[in-house]
């Protein structure tokens, strides 16, 4: 019952630039809200990570990628940025650290929690996870990929993303449950 | 046998339990603690509860705006001039044949076709006017185009309509940029009802054809439109909700319900050809499935073509159909959500003011030829599946049941019990016992999910 991708046709040159098609219609906004995180906000450079990844897909014979567009996408992205940090000499981007706050609003001080602001107060201490943590908070809960699908996206260990997790969701119950107090 | 130790609040096998990500062997073994271990399995419950809260919370974030600032609108866009970076590699972007060449080098060292470059340029420019709001949606004049009577394996006489027989697989999204328009044949054959439950009481699994997931839902009388003591021909009911098995996609229930004819008259017909067409807005739906409604396959491996048009409809008729719905903007969400465990209120997932779709009928009266249409609109509130009516909660707990028996467990851990409470929630009176009876079936089918 889970959605995956829009099952693209059967490849031929008309046919696979619909399947591009269909991979930018549903992918191309979440993958520039992924990729600008990566890059701490930088909204300018996420859009040309990711159209430099919609470009390498139409590279790709739609047969070889059929079934995890959605994967591909966002593994080829952060190979993507990695490399452009890595060109400028900034390495450790993706380590722990100060994350870049990219959430449309934080709740008052010293009010509880109203109905109206629950979720821009999760948003608010999601974007206050370690970048590490907010990433594969991110990719389980927002573009809903399994605990392997996420370890081959970053290269992490499986148990290193269960791990993360758990740690995360611990962390943001904590502190949901403090704000309601 | 010695009990085996406490779990640790810091062990991550909690939260890949609650995630459903255990493989099967190592989900028993951790079940079979958790069952002497009553605080850890009241940590995994409060895990599950955070994910989904996790979960909504994420598909409410804003999106960013498309790459439209790039994309030729004729005049120069107002950034481009201040856009000093290249990525590594990429020639400079002089424009011949204007802005369209925001890819250049594809010309030179892709050997797929220039077409396709044009179209992902193309695409990537529609997609950020495509986000403003108020978009009108894709009007197909219905009126004049000719009601399709045999939907085959080619797109249907009317543009972008996607018709069960059209070729898609079963349980496939279809994408509304693809094909805007849906449509169902308005006449369900209940019979494999029977079958299934056939089955399920002999204690065997129902044969995957059988579980017709239509004829299920539409075995079930769903009085909450109202009885059909109106003047108009058809009333309708159409109702949005989050889909129990996945929050963040919206489940629509479409009832039709044709008026009673008085019993005196021969064979009681209310109407003849009747066409059911559901139009929905690209601007908040990205894609749908509809439930249900799938071609038939003849033993001799034939598909079975299927009009869409019901020759005769006869008084007190009615018909439901559910599609799932992606919304646009949302990416594809993890996780179920039932709210969060601290907040004292439930917050919808999203509120909206737009029509979602529009359903539209074209029938006959039973003398005469003139064509009527009536049309039915669908305004989302965004209301979560626990404030949706009771027949919605039936009629979803079954379309449940059917994916379950069809499809299978799905690795996202919907469970047998989880229908069984759906199904439980929609109730309500129940004046013939049939909502009872389908509660019996699911309890029934817990002994074919092992877990």
């Amino acid at each position: 019952m889970k959605a995956g991708d829009v099952t693209p046709p059967a490849p031929n040159s008309h046919e696979s630039a619909s399947f591009v098609q269909a991979a930018v219609a549903q992918h191309q906004a979440p993958l520039l809200r992924y990729a600008t995180r990566l890059l701490h906000g930088d909204a300018d450079r996420a859009r040309d990570v990711v159209q430099d990844t919609f470009i390498r897909l139409l590279a790709q014979p739609s047969a070889e990628v059929d079934g995890h567009v959605a994967e591909w996408l966002y593994t080829v992205c952060r190979n993507r940025v990695h490399d452009v940090f890595r060109k400028e000499g900034r390495m450790k981007q993706f380590a722990e650290g100060q994350a870049e706050r990219l959430t449309a609003s934080d709740p008052r001080p010293g009010t509880g929690l109203e109905r109206a602001e629950s979720h821009a107060a999760m948003l608010a201490l999601i974007g206050h996870l370690p970048a590490n943590q907010q990433e594969v908070i991110r990719l389980k809960f927002q573009s809903g990929f399994s605990y392997k699908e996420i370890s081959r996206i970053t290269s992490l260990s499986v148990s290193n993303v269960g791990f993360l997790i758990h740690t995360a969701v611990a962390r943001l119950r904590r502190e949901m449950a403090a704000q309601a107090d | 046998m010695s009990i085996p130790e406490k779990i640790s609040p810091d062990d991550p096998q909690l939260t890949a339990y609650a995630l459903g990500e255990l493989e099967p062997a190592e989900r028993t073994a951790f079940e079979e603690r958790l069952q002497h271990d009553p605080a850890a399995r009241a940590q995994a419950d409060a895990i599950a509860d955070a994910a989904r809260y996790i979960g909504e919370a994420l598909a409410g974030e804003p999106l960013p705006e498309t790459i439209a600032p790039d994309f030729p609108t004729g005049a120069p866009a107002p950034q481009s001039s201040q856009r000093g970076r290249q990525l590594p590699g990429h020639p400079a972007r002089r424009h011949g044949l204007g802005k369209l060449l925001q890819f250049p080098y594809l010309y030179y060292t892709i050997s797929t076709s220039a077409a396709a470059c044009f179209v992902v340029a193309f695409l990537l420019w529609k997609q950020g006017y495509d986000t403003r709001p108020n978009v009108e949606y894709t009007q197909v004049n219905l009126a004049e185009a000719p009601l399709p009577a045999i939907a085959g394996s080619a797109p249907s006489a009317v543009a972008g309509l996607a018709s069960r027989g059209s070729g898609e697989e079963a349980g496939e999204f279809v994408a509304v940029n693809t094909a805007p328009i849906s449509a169902f044949l308005p006449l369900v054959n209940t019979t494999s009802y029977a079958e299934v439950k056939k089955s399920l009481q002999a204690g065997s699994h129902p044969a995957k054809s059988l579980v017709q997931i239509e004829a299920l839902v539409n075995h079930f009388d769903y009085p909450e439109t109202g009885s059909g003591h109106g003047k108009e021909t058809f009333a309708a009911r159409l109702e949005v909700a989050a889909a129990p098995w996945y929050p963040t996609h919206r489940l629509v229930r479409i009832n039709l319900q044709g008026r009673d004819q008085p019993t005196d008259q021969p064979l009681a017909l209310l109407a003849r050809d009747l066409n059911v067409q559901v139009a929905f807005n690209p601007a908040l739906v990205h894609s749908y499935r509809l439930l249900g409604f799938e071609r038939r396959v003849e033993p001799s491996g034939a598909t079975l073509v299927q009009p869409l048009v019901a020759p005769e409809i006869h008084g007190g008729h009615a018909v439901t159909a559910l599609y799932e719905i992606i919304l646009s903007r949302a990416a594809p969400p993890a996780g179920e959500s039932t709210g969060p465990t601290w907040a004292a209120q439930e917050k919808p997932v999203v509120a909206l003011s737009e029509e979602m779709l529009k359903v539209n009928l074209r029938y006959r009266l039973p003398e005469g030829d003139q064509q009527l249409t009536a049309e039915y609109a669908l305004h989302d509130d965004g209301r979560l599946f626990a404030h949706a009516s009771k027949d919605f909660k039936f009629a979803a707990s079954v379309v449940a049941f059917g994916l379950l028996l069809r499809d299978g467990l799905p690795k996202d851990s919907v469970t047998v019990s989880q229908v069984e409470e759906w199904a439980r929630s929609g109730v309500g009176e129940d004046v013939d016992g049939q909502r009872r009876e389908f509660v019996g079936l699911v309890k029934l089918a817990r002994k074919l999910y092992p877990h």
